[in-house]
C-alpha cells in the first residue's frame, strides 16, 4: 500500500470482479463494468461462493481485493444493533447494500463479524431494498425514520464502481418521512454532487485526528480529503454529519481532537451540520482475538480497556468520561448549536458527560431526524 | 486449547531466555489456560505499547521477587498476576490504588464496607452496613454521615468519575 499523507484520497480498483450467474445483466453490474473495464471478470455458478474462505486462501485482506456481485438472500432493512444490553439507543435503522469494505481499519468489527463470509459483496438488487423501505415508510407516515447504509460496509466505498447513490438519493429525496445517512471514511462523492438531495440525505464522515488515522485507518482517505469532500457535498445541498467514533486515545489526542473539531467548524457551516456523535473504541473479545492475530503490534489492543455491561471492551470508564467531556467541550465551543450524542454508551456515562440521562430512544431519534 | 498448546503457539517467536523465564513461572504456579491466556495477552499488549520484549517485562524485579518468594502457588500466582496487571493497566491500577487508599483514610469502621465497581465500570459504589441492633446501625450511619460532611465521600466519587 502506498505511503499516506494529508492529501491521500480513497481509490479502490478490485483485482477481479466475480459475478453470480444470473446477475450479469443487472444495472449495477453493467454500470460497474463500464466504470472499470480493465478489471477481469469471472461469472460464478455457486450462489454461496462468497462464503468460501478457501477462495481467498483464508486471508481476510485478500477478500477485500475482489469484488463480488450477488443477490441478497434475506432482508435488507434491520434495526441498528447499538440499542442492546444496557446501551442507550437512538432508534436507527440499517439498510444493507454491501458486505465488507475495501479499507482495512484495524479496529473494524467486520474482520470478526464477517470472518466466515468475507467476500466483499455488492448486492445487485437495490430496488428490492428500496421496496422494503417504501413499505415501512408508507405504513408509518406519522413517524420520522433515520436509515443508514454504513453498518456492514462503508456507504460510499463502492459507489465509484456501483453508482448505488444514483438510486438511493432520488428515492429518499422524494420521501417526506425518512432521512438517509450515508456514512463513510472516503472522499468518493463524485456521483453525490450530481444530485439534489432535497434535505433528505445526510452524508456523514467518521473522523479522527491524523495521528489516529495513521495508526488505525488503513486505506481510508486522509482527514483533509474527507473534509474537502464534505465541503463539496455541502455546496451541492447535502446535510452532513460527523462521527467522532471510535475515539482513539493516542499521543497528543487532546490537541488532535481540538484541531479536528476546529477544522470541521471551518469546513462546514453549523447550519448544515446535522449531528456530531462520539463513541468509545469498543472491541468484542472475539474481535480482540482476530486483531491480535492480524495485527499483533497494533497499539489499539494496548489501551486500558476493560469489559463493559455488553461484553465489549472499552477504555475504563473514568478515562473515557474524561475523553468525552474534553471533546464535548471542543464541540460545544466550536459548534454550539449542533446536537451531540453518544453512541453505544451507558445511561450512567451519558449522565456524567451531559449532566442528564439520555432522552428516551424515540425522542432522541426524532430529535436527530428533525435536524 | 490446552495450556501447553497455548504456550507453544503464543511464545514461538519469543527469545529463548524469555521462553525459559515463562516456563519457570508456569512450572511454579501451574496457571490454568485462562490465566495463562491473560498473561500472554498482557505481555503482547505491553510489548505493543512500550516496544519492549516479553523478556524485559518478565525481568521486572517485583515479578521475580514474587516468583522467588514464599507462599502457596495459588497465592503467589494471584500476587504475580496482579503485579503484571499493574504493568499492563498502569492508570487503571493507579486509580484503583487511590480509591483503596481513600477508603482506608475514610476509616468507616468494621461494620461498613464500601466497594468500588470491578474495573471501575459503571461508576457505582456498593455500600454494605452490617448491624445486629438499632444502636449499631445508628453508630455506623453516624460515622458515614461524618465522612460525608467532611468531604471524604465526595472525594471517593470523584475518583470514580474521571481519570
Amino acid at each position: 500500500m502506498p505511503a499516506r499523507d494529508a492529501t491521500t484520497t480513497f481509490v479502490f480498483v478490485p483485482e477481479e470482479i466475480l459475478i453470480e450467474r444470473g446477475c450479469e445483466d443487472t444495472a449495477m453490474v453493467r454500470r460497474c463494468r463500464g466504470r472499470a473495464p480493465e478489471v477481469p471478470v469471472t461469472v460464478v455458478d455457486d450462489p454461496h461462493f462468497g462464503r468460501a474462505r478457501a477462495r481467498f486462501g483464508g486471508d481476510f485482506a485478500a477478500a477485500k481485493r475482489r469484488l463480488v456481485f450477488a443477490r441478497r438472500r434475506g432482508t435488507f432493512l434491520e434495526h441498528c444493533p447499538a440499542g442492546t444490553r444496557g446501551m442507550a439507543c437512538c432508534n436507527y435503522l440499517v439498510l444493507t447494500f454491501a458486505s465488507n469494505c475495501p479499507m482495512d481499519c484495524r479496529y473494524c468489527f467486520l474482520q470478526e463479524y464477517l470472518a466466515d463470509n468475507p467476500a466483499l459483496t455488492a448486492y445487485v438488487d437495490p430496488e428490492a431494498a428500496l421496496a422494503e423501505v417504501a413499505d415501512l415508510l408508507d405504513r408509518h407516515p406519522e413517524r420520522q425514520f433515520r436509515i443508514g447504509t454504513g453498518e456492514l460496509a462503508d456507504s460510499l466505498a463502492l459507489d465509484p464502481l456501483t453508482g448505488l447513490s444514483l438510486d438511493l438519493v432520488p428515492f429518499f429525496a422524494s420521501r417526506r418521512n425518512a432521512l438517509l445517512e450515508l456514512k463513510t471514511k472516503t472522499d468518493a462523492v463524485d456521483d453525490l454532487v450530481t444530485m439534489d438531495p432535497r434535505e433528505r440525505v445526510v452524508v456523514s464522515w467518521s473522523l479522527a485526528p491524523d495521528g489516529a488515522v495513521a495508526i488505525a485507518e488503513h486505506g481510508t482517505a486522509s482527514v483533509a480529503a474527507r473534509l474537502a469532500a464534505m465541503r463539496r457535498v455541502v455546496a451541492t445541498g447535502y446535510k452532513v454529519g460527523v462521527h467522532l467514533d471510535p475515539l482513539l486515545e493516542h499521543a497528543g489526542w487532546e490537541e488532535g481532537y481540538r484541531d479536528l473539531v476546529e477544522a470541521i467548524a471551518r469546513a462546514v457551516p453549523a447550519t448544515r451540520l446535522t449531528w456530531v456523535s462520539m463513541g468509545a473504541l469498543r472491541l468484542s473479545p472475539a474481535l480482540r482475538t482476530v486483531m491480535r492475530a492480524r495485527f499483533p503490534s497494533t497499539p489499539l489492543l494496548a489501551g486500558e480497556q476493560v469489559p463493559g455491561v455488553d461484553g465489549k471492551w472499552r477504555d475504563f470508564q473514568p478515562l473515557r468520561v474524561r475523553m468525552y467531556r474534553t471533546i464535548r467541550r471542543y464541540v460545544t465551543e466550536a459548534l454550539p448549536t449542533v446536537p451531540l450524542y453518544l453512541c453505544m454508551e451507558t445511561p450512567d456515562v451519558w449522565e456524567r458527560v451531559f449532566g442528564a440521562p439520555p432522552a428516551r430512544e424515540q425522542a432522541l431519534g426524532a430529535m436527530l431526524a428533525a435536524r | 486449547m490446552t495450556r501447553d498448546e497455548l504456550l507453544a503457539a503464543r511464545t514461538a517467536t519469543w527469545a529463548a531466555d524469555a521462553r525459559g523465564a515463562l516456563a519457570a513461572i508456569v512450572d511454579a504456579f501451574k496457571p490454568s489456560a485462562r490465566h495463562l491466556g491473560d498473561m500472554l495477552d498482557w505481555f503482547d499488549d505491553i510489548a505493543a505499547r512500550d516496544g519492549i520484549s516479553p523478556g524485559v517485562t518478565l525481568d521486572d524485579p517485583e515479578l521475580r521477587r514474587i516468583l522467588a518468594g514464599g507462599g502457596s502457588a495459588p497465592e503467589r500466582l494471584k500476587r504475580w498476576k496482579e503485579r503484571l496487571r499493574r504493568l499492563r493497566y498502569p492508570r487503571l491500577a493507579a486509580r484503583e490504588q487511590a480509591i483503596a487508599a481513600q477508603l482506608r483514610a475514610m476509616d468507616c469502621g468494621a461494620s461498613v464496607t464500601i466497594m468500588a465497581p470491578p474495573a471501575l465500570e459503571g461508576g457505582t459504589a456498593t455500600v454494605t452496613i452490617r448491624a445486629r441492633s438499632a444502636a449499631e446501625l445508628a453508630t455506623a450511619l453516624e460515622r458515614l454521615r461524618e465522612r460525608i460532611d467532611r468531604g471524604d465521600v465526595e472525594r471517593l466519587f470523584a475518583l470514580l468519575d474521571e481519570a
